[in-house]
């Protein structure tokens, strides 16, 4: 049985696998925000964070602090197989029922 | 780009950081620090800022209540109320004294609010204003209802009472502009429907204008018709709603009815809506049942007329009340002093004052909006306190919150470093002393509503009837509940957190390793509430003695009289008729027929009943000097009856009527004080007769059971044109038993005459002693409680010094110290702590006493064996509660806490 996370914490998700080894949180708002346009504010990207950790889909070290940072460290994240089985299984849910309606599903960009 | 603008708003960094949960606090910081930088760089260093400031707000924000949110498991509230199941003892002593406390303050204050604040459901309320005036002592002045009261302002003996030509000479000079009204109390009115029995009412008499002035609401039919000269129109009657369904079961066909009120017929041409129970809404005059015109004044108040000719032309006679609706904004003074003037000239013209003494007359504005019973001096003193004790007792259940909450939180100091080590988190902890707390209060909160739900009407009828009023039932005043509720949820929640907090700030390794001395804070405030706690408790203490002795004083008062196996009633044949021979044959036959009752050992007349607060009194003329003399009606037996014992001559016979020489019998106290000694054979002038004294009695209390015996004398009914009196019944037999039997005979006497006021002298006595008996009890029982919980806290205190205190203990043992001392030690501490409290407290309890003096009997209120007296029984109480702690820590095994560390 495999978890299924929300469409935000897909953003996120998607977001971590995208930015590997640099996944934390300023650059994971930024990555998010750059790509979708999306206006998302840090709070509710940190709660969803612990959200996806206490789910297990999401596992997280504290690097080093950083002078640019004012000698604060970063929280680094990294997807967990809980959280690709989940994405999976919402591509697949997604694809059965877009299924013949690509053309109206169909995006400008 | 300015290395100053690279930097975040130092302000809102520093909230960000004192806001942020610690686990999240650096890299949230870090990822804040380098967006607002990004920010900078992109765009504007203002917009970055705006930016910052917005999220450095609402991160801390978003992350609390995500935890709040998905925080609180089912499995944390189980814990919650598992750990407060395991240790029954404690939850259920904070729940109880929370609901007592909350309970009690509820449910005083509902009915001061009741007694006191309730605005009547009138038009405006806030622009009535009762016309009250002062007046020089000396007058001869007539009134059958004293109307006087204290003003608040001045505080001057006013009154209400005006005569009629005074109340209109008031309307004259108000003007088209103000609206003046008049009324008066009418009591003991029987009103009969059909061949129904008669059923006793009260009443008002109104002028016509009085409904339209005052805005009362009507829920049938119409009010009284104006009539001529406002007098209103004759024989119309308007009925409360409470009547209304008493009578007629609420029957809608009961406009147009006829009934006949003392025997005169009348129509209902209306209903008042139910919320209006007259101008008397704490009871101190009997709701109004009727209403009906001041027209109607020669038929329903004979013997008032018959005093003093008509009531509508005499300046001596004092019955009407008036009341003024004073619309906003008009200046009062100038109407006030106009008013004044009138007053004046009318007590001059009608030669009720001296002309030399007439400037000390003034008219007063009083509020009227709350009623009159709301100006009583007697209502609101006691009321008062009682709301001081209900506060006393609510600051006592919070402190004693606060202390257990502590307490626990102490003893739990292990088992939350162990659960912090085991990885809970510091938030996780916060939340549990926070729910615990929570469920706690919210119980509290239950338990008193529910007390103040069955205590606040009881306590309003209680306070009522024992203040003096019939008193009414209250609405539970939930404003109260709410504060009263908040303030123990706050206490209880912020001193249910404050351990969790402090100890979730503990370094839990050099807890675990050395048993830290995270305590030392949560002593120091444990022992001020301890302190305080003992401080607040003695006043009650104190308080709860005065009245138990005055209680006891006033039980041990002789009263002159068995008050054992004696029934009253209350027999008034004015009802139904106006002639006074006929009064005195009907009251004759009653008490002939009551006396042939089975059971019943005798039957007599008494005029104002014993005890009851009724009196009749005023100046007499013996050897030319005038007297002050107190005096009562009675029949042949009356002193035997009542069990008074004749000292000398010969009691009051039925031989003595209205054919016969005018006799008088006296009290031992008028004997004393006013003959010389030798009564017996003398004579007094009374009104237009001379009286001589056929005999002497013994004393017997008379207003109440507190005042001192007055010189009395007695006369016998059938020699004055008294109407109304009380037939004393003794017997073996009980209230229910006798009460049919007495209501038939009086109905066979004459089916038009009501029995009121049925009681036994006992319960007479009881009511006399209400104010006394209520304030023991209430007092004893807030003490006892306040008690027990400084018991409970000082416990905790205790037994919370010892485990801190065991290494300390253990190394004093095993250096050869002995239990006795250990003992002495521990109980030592606690004594001190109490001292303070004690001392505090009995001054404390010095500086409130004038508060009650007035109440007490017997007693003073700073009285220094009762202080003592207080206090040692809190000195009891401490070490009791530190015994059992200092026993533990006495047998504290030395070797096996050494070694522990």
């Amino acid at each position: 049985m495999v978890d299924t996370v929300g469409d935000f914490e897909k953003l996120l998700l998607l977001a971590v696998m995208r930015l590997g080894d640099e996944a934390y949180g300023a650059a994971i708002i930024d990555e998010v925000v750059g790509r979708t346009g999306r206006a998302i504010s840090p709070g509710a990207v940190y709660v969803a964070l612990r959200r996806l950790e206490d789910k297990s889909m999401l596992r997280s070290r504290l690097g080093e602090p950083t002078a640019e940072r004012g000698g604060r460290p970063k929280r680094y994240y990294a997807v967990r197989d809980d959280a690709l089985a989940a994405l999976r299984a919402s591509r697949r849910e997604w694809d059965a029922m877009a299924d013949g309606l690509e053309g109206m599903l169909e995006t400008d960009a | 780009m300015s290395d100053r603008s690279q930097r975040p708003p130092r302000l809102a960094e520093r909230i960000l950081e004192f806001c942020l949960p610690p686990r999240e606090r650096q890299e949230v910081l870090g990822d804040m620090a380098e967006g607002y930088r990004r920010r900078a760089a992109r765009s504007s260093v203002l917009g970055a800022k705006l930016w910052y400031w917005r999220h450095a707000v609402e991160t801390p924000a978003r992350l609390a209540s995500a935890r709040v949110r998905t925080g609180v498991s089912l499995s944390e509230v189980r814990y919650a109320v598992r750990s407060l199941t395991h240790s029954p003892g404690f939850t259920a002593v904070a729940v109880l004294s929370l609901g007592l406390g909350i309970g009690a303050n509820t449910a005083i204050y509902s009915s001061m609010r009741a007694l006191l604040y309730t605005e009547l459901p009138l038009d405006r309320p806030e622009e009535l204003a009762f016309i009250y005036h002062e007046r020089p002592e000396r007058n001869s002045i007539w009134q059958f209802s004293s109307g006087q009261t204290t003003d608040p302002t001045t505080g001057a003996d006013v009154h209400s009472n005006m005569s009629f030509p005074g109340y209109e000479a008031l309307r004259e000079v108000a003007g088209a502009e103000v609206e003046v009204a008049g009324f008066a109390f009418i009591g003991d009115l029987s009103l009969a429907v059909d061949d129904l029995p008669a059923a006793a009412g009260a009443g008002q008499m109104v002028s016509g204008n009085y409904f339209s002035t005052l805005g009362v609401p009507m829920h049938l039919g119409r009010p009284i018709g104006l009539g001529d000269t406002n007098l209103g129109a004759r024989n119309e009657a308007v009925l409360s709603h409470a009547f209304w369904q008493r009578i007629f079961s609420g029957d809608d066909a009961v406009l147009n009815r006829q009934v006949r009120i003392n025997g005169q017929p009348f129509t209902v041409v209306g209903v008042t809506a139910p919320d209006f129970i007259g101008l008397s809404p704490g009871g101190f005059f009997a709701p109004t049942d009727l209403t009906v015109a001041f027209a109607t004044h020669d038929t329903l108040a004979p013997m008032w007329a018959r005093q003093e000719g008509s009531l509508l032309a005499s300046s001596k006679m004092y019955w009407v009340r008036p009341i003024a609706r004073l619309r906003p904004g008009l200046w009062t003074e100038p109407l006030r002093e106009a008013m004044t003037v009138a007053l004046r000239a009318e007590m001059l013209g009608g030669e009720v004052v001296e002309p030399d003494a007439v400037e000390s007359a003034h008219v007063r504005f009083l509020p009227a909006g709350r009623g009159l019973d709301s100006l009583r001096a007697g209502t609101e003193g006691p009321l008062r306190i009682l709301a001081y004790v209900v506060g006393f007792v609510l600051m006592i259940a919070c402190m004693n919150i606060a202390n257990l909450m502590l307490a626990r939180g102490a003893a739990r100091q292990h088992e939350i470093a162990v659960r912090r080590a085991l990885g809970a988190g510091r938030f996780r902890l916060i939340r549990q002393g926070f729910l615990e707390s929570l469920f706690i209060a919210l119980a509290g909160g239950a338990a008193g509503l529910a007390i103040a739900a069955v205590g606040g009407p009881a306590i309003t009828v209680a306070l009522g009837s024992r203040l003096g009023s019939v008193g009414v039932g209250p609405t539970l005043d939930l404003g109260m509940l709410a504060i009263a509720g908040g303030v123990s949820l706050l206490a209880a929640v912020l001193f249910g957190v404050l351990p969790a907090v402090r100890l979730s700030r503990v370094d839990v390794s050099e807890h675990l390793a050395g048993r830290g001395a995270a305590g030392g804070g949560r002593s120091r405030v444990g022992r001020a509430l301890i302190a305080i706690q003992i401080a607040v408790s003695i006043p009650l203490i104190v308080g709860a003695g005065l009245f138990l002795q005055t209680l006891g004083n006033l039980g041990q008062v002789d009263l002159g009289f068995q008050i054992e196996d004696l029934v009253m009633f209350r027999l008034d044949p004015e009802l139904v008729t106006d002639d006074v021979d006929r009064a005195h044959e009907i009251i004759r036959r009653v008490v002939a027929d009551v006396g042939e009752l089975p059971g019943v050992q005798s039957a007599t007349v008494l005029g104002n009943a014993l005890l009851s607060g009724w009196v009749s009194n005023g100046s007499v003329t013996i050897d030319e000097e005038r007297a002050q003399m107190y005096w009562n009606a009675v029949g042949e037996g009356t002193f035997e009856t009542l069990g008074v014992p004749l000292r000398s001559g010969r009691p009051i016979r039925d031989t003595d009527d209205a054919a016969s020489p005018p006799v008088i019998v006296v009290n031992e106290t008028a004997e004393r004080t006013l003959f010389d000694g030798r009564a017996l054979g003398r004579t007094i002038r009374w009104g237009v007769s001379e009286w001589e004294v056929v005999g002497v009695v013994a004393d017997t209390r008379y207003r109440n059971v507190r005042s001192d015996v007055p010189p009395t004398f007695f006369h016998s009914f059938q020699q004055s044109s008294r109407f109304a009196v009380h037939l004393m019944v003794r017997t073996k037999l009980t209230l229910g038993q006798l009460g049919p039997a007495i209501q038939a005979t009086v109905a066979a006497v004459d089916s038009g005459l009501p029995v009121t006021g049925l009681r036994t002298q006992q319960q007479q006595v009881r009511a006399a002693l209400g104010r006394e008996m209520m304030f023991a009890q209430l007092l004893a029982g807030f003490s006892a409680f306040a008690l027990l919980i400084a018991c409970i806290g000082l416990y905790g205190v205790t037994s919370y010094a010892v485990t801190r205190r065991r290494p300390e203990l253990g190394v004093r043992i095993a250096l050869g110290a002995r239990s006795p001392q250990i003992i002495r030690l521990v109980v030592g501490q606690v004594l001190a702590l109490t001292s303070i409290g004690v001392v505090v407290g009995v001054f404390g309890a010095y500086l409130l006493g004038p508060v009650v003096e007035s109440m007490l009997y017997g007693v003073e209120a700073g009285d220094t064996m009762m202080l003592v007296a207080a206090s040692l029984v809190m000195v009891a109480t401490a070490v009791a509660a530190a015994w059992f702690p200092a026993l533990r820590a006495a047998r504290t095994d030395a070797l096996e806490v050494l070694s522990s560390d």
